[in-house]
């Protein structure tokens, strides 16, 4: 790289920015000036082929680029061509390294674009060695490639993956050896990216990169962002007139979004928010082709984007594959304007959550009013309705109390009266016959009871009489007068031989008299 | 802006907290009712003043340039 143009570059850009009061990256970033004095464009095309120059800052500082370019490289030569005079004309031969440095800085203006087929490769700790190889007539020239370049490209190199590489060549003085030393390359074709892209995407899937488990959430009310955009274009408006006012805090990094040096640039871009403060990092562009994608598809950049520390957002358009960058990203929308949308979700959503909490909260609490209110009224109703109850009881109780006692009045006036008419008649009747019954009595008792004894006094006289003959005629006494006697044993009278044994000792009684006698024989 | 931003998280759980509070009780103190809507009032007043339009800043930050 030619310092001196950089630094001649740097200065004119600086005074660029002051004459039109804007940051000095809005002329032209340090990347593209590092590629002017890199490639040393001198003219409009070759200007134009460096990515980020396009029409609109070619018409405005393309010619004074290309002045300071040809200014340097005009010099040179005219300085070459006087010290190639003064080598010719004091026949001083180059020394081989001095010769060598003088074909590297004419080599070294020989920047190009080439295609081919890869041939050899040699890949080293940092250095890739290779061969491109004319697919028409086999013509060969070496190559080489800086490990982190490679890395960058996106492109895996196999034997026979055809390839565009940009560079210039260069002689390596210790071999003399001549290489195409490559600043960037890329694979030919759709169909080739393809398949280096589903490669990559197999590969990626196999370690879990694109796993749902592995995805962190985005927070709900987002507040610090991180935005990667291409500043200016239609992407970075929509999201702009989309995102709410929230209070956003947003930190904006503008990148390239396509083309070779794009994938540096996302990637340093991220590199950067690793050590800013943020939320959600969102990345955005619009839709393109395939190839438009590569930066997106590229392997470092995606790892660096699952290593990442905060949530990534992507909104890229795409067209059938999903970029790796958007796989392995912690959520994907499709336009700038569902970035916005997704941010501003949780805000808006805030604001509905708010509403109904309200209502219900105070609905609740209204009820809750109303229905101690009710339980008061109810209260009231109830104890109005019992005391309402006991009056009502105690009026019917009073009416009825009355109409009692009148009852009983009435009643006892009937029964007085009643009793009086009955009971008089009864008295009367009563003294009428106990009077009866004094005359009764006294008249038939007297005569009755004095028959009645004399007939009672006469039959028990004779009575009397009867017995006194009858016991005069069966005194035993009289019999014993007779001749017979009594023959007792222990005060019994003796009616059978069964009531003695032989030496019994018995009474005989007779009329006048007793004596004992002992039983001797019984027959 | 940050105190806001966890105040309106904070806040909007609280607010949530109340409201499943009285979606539980069977019976509600009306006293304890009343501090509640108080307080719920109180975080409807913060969260709203929080969503209330706020401008956006928006800063352009330099890219870190790594170079070997």
């Amino acid at each position: 790289m030619d310092n001196n143009l950089l630094q001649k570059l740097k200065d004119w850009r600086k005074a660029t920015a002051e004459a039109e009061k804007v940051p000095v990256f809005r002329v032209f970033s340090n990347a593209i000036l590092e590629a002017i004095a890199q490639f040393k464009p001198r003219d409009k095309e070759a200007l134009l082929s460096i990515k980020g120059i396009r029409d609109r800052k070619y018409n405005k500082y393309g010619e004074a680029v290309l002045d300071l370019v040809n200014e340097k490289v005009e010099n040179k030569p005219t300085n070459e061509r006087e010290e190639d005079t003064e080598v010719n004309r004091s026949s001083m031969p180059f020394s081989v390294s001095g010769y060598l440095d003088f074909l590297n800085a004419r080599l070294s203006q020989s920047v190009a674009r080439i295609q081919g087929d890869i041939s050899s490769l040699d890949i080293r700790e940092r250095v890739i060695y290779f061969s491109l190889k004319d697919s028409k007539d086999g013509s060969v020239i070496n190559c080489l490639i800086w490990k982190n370049v490679y890395e960058l490209s996106g492109v895996k190199f196999e034997i026979g993956t055809e390839v565009i590489l940009s560079g210039c060549p260069d002689i390596y003085k210790p071999t003399g050896r001549l290489s195409f030393k490559a600043l960037s390359a890329e694979l030919v074709g759709e169909g080739t990216l393809k398949i280096a892209y589903e490669k990559l995407k197999a590969k990626l899937q196999k370690e879990g990169l694109f796993d749902e488990a592995r995805k962190k959430a985005i927070l709900p009310y987002p507040n610090k962002i991180g935005l990667i955009t291409s500043k200016g274009g239609a992407v970075m408006a929509d999201f702009i007139a989309n995102i709410g006012k929230f209070g956003y805090k947003i930190f904006f990094i503008d990148s390239r979004v396509e083309g070779q040096l794009a994938t540096e640039e996302l990637l340093n871009s991220i590199k950067t928010f690793r050590n800013k403060d943020i939320d959600v990092l969102v990345i955005i562009r619009g839709g393109g082709s395939m190839e438009s994608f590569l930066p997106f598809n590229n392997e470092t950049l995606v790892r660096e984007v699952a290593g990442f520390p905060v949530p990534i957002l992507v909104g890229i358009g795409h067209e059938k594959d999903v970029p790796l960058l958007a796989l392995v990203s912690d959520m994907r929308v499709s336009t700038p304007t569902a970035v916005a949308n997704f941010l501003n979700e949780s805000w808006e959503q805030a604001e509905t959550l708010i509403t109904p909490s309200e209502q219900k909260i105070f609905r609740k609490f209204q009820s809750i009013i109303q229905k101690n209110k009710d339980f008061v009224r109810d209260s009231l109703d109830t104890m109005k309705n019992a005391f309402q109850k006991i009056f009502n009881d105690f009026s019917r109780a009073q009416e009825s109390l009355k109409i009692g006692f009148k009852s009983i009045k009435d009643q006892m006036i009937d029964i007085d009266r009643r009793i009086n008419g009955a009971l008089i008649p009864v008295f009367r009747k009563i003294n009428f016959s106990i009077l009866n019954l004094k005359n009764t009595i006294s008249d038939s008792i007297t005569k009755k009871f004095l028959k009645d004894f004399i007939g009672a006094k006469n039959r028990i006289e004779e009575s009397i009489t009867s017995y006194q003959k009858q016991l005069t005629n069966n005194d035993p006494k009289r019999q014993l007068k007779l001749g017979y006697s009594i023959v007792m044993k222990d005060g019994r009278i003796l009616k059978t031989t069964s009531q003695i044994q032989k030496g019994d000792v018995v009474s005989v009684g007779l009329s006048e008299g007793s004596f004992d006698s002992e039983v001797k024989i019984i027959k | 802006m940050t105190d806001q931003k966890i105040n309106l998280k904070e806040s909007l759980g609280k607010l949530n907290n109340i409201v499943e509070w009285f979606d539980e009780q069977k019976e509600v103190d009306v006293e304890l009712g009343l501090e509640k809507v108080k307080e719920g009032a109180e975080l409807i007043k913060v969260c709203r003043k929080r969503l209330l339009e706020v401008e956006n800043e928006f800063k352009e930050i330099q890219r870190d340039i790594e170079k070997e």
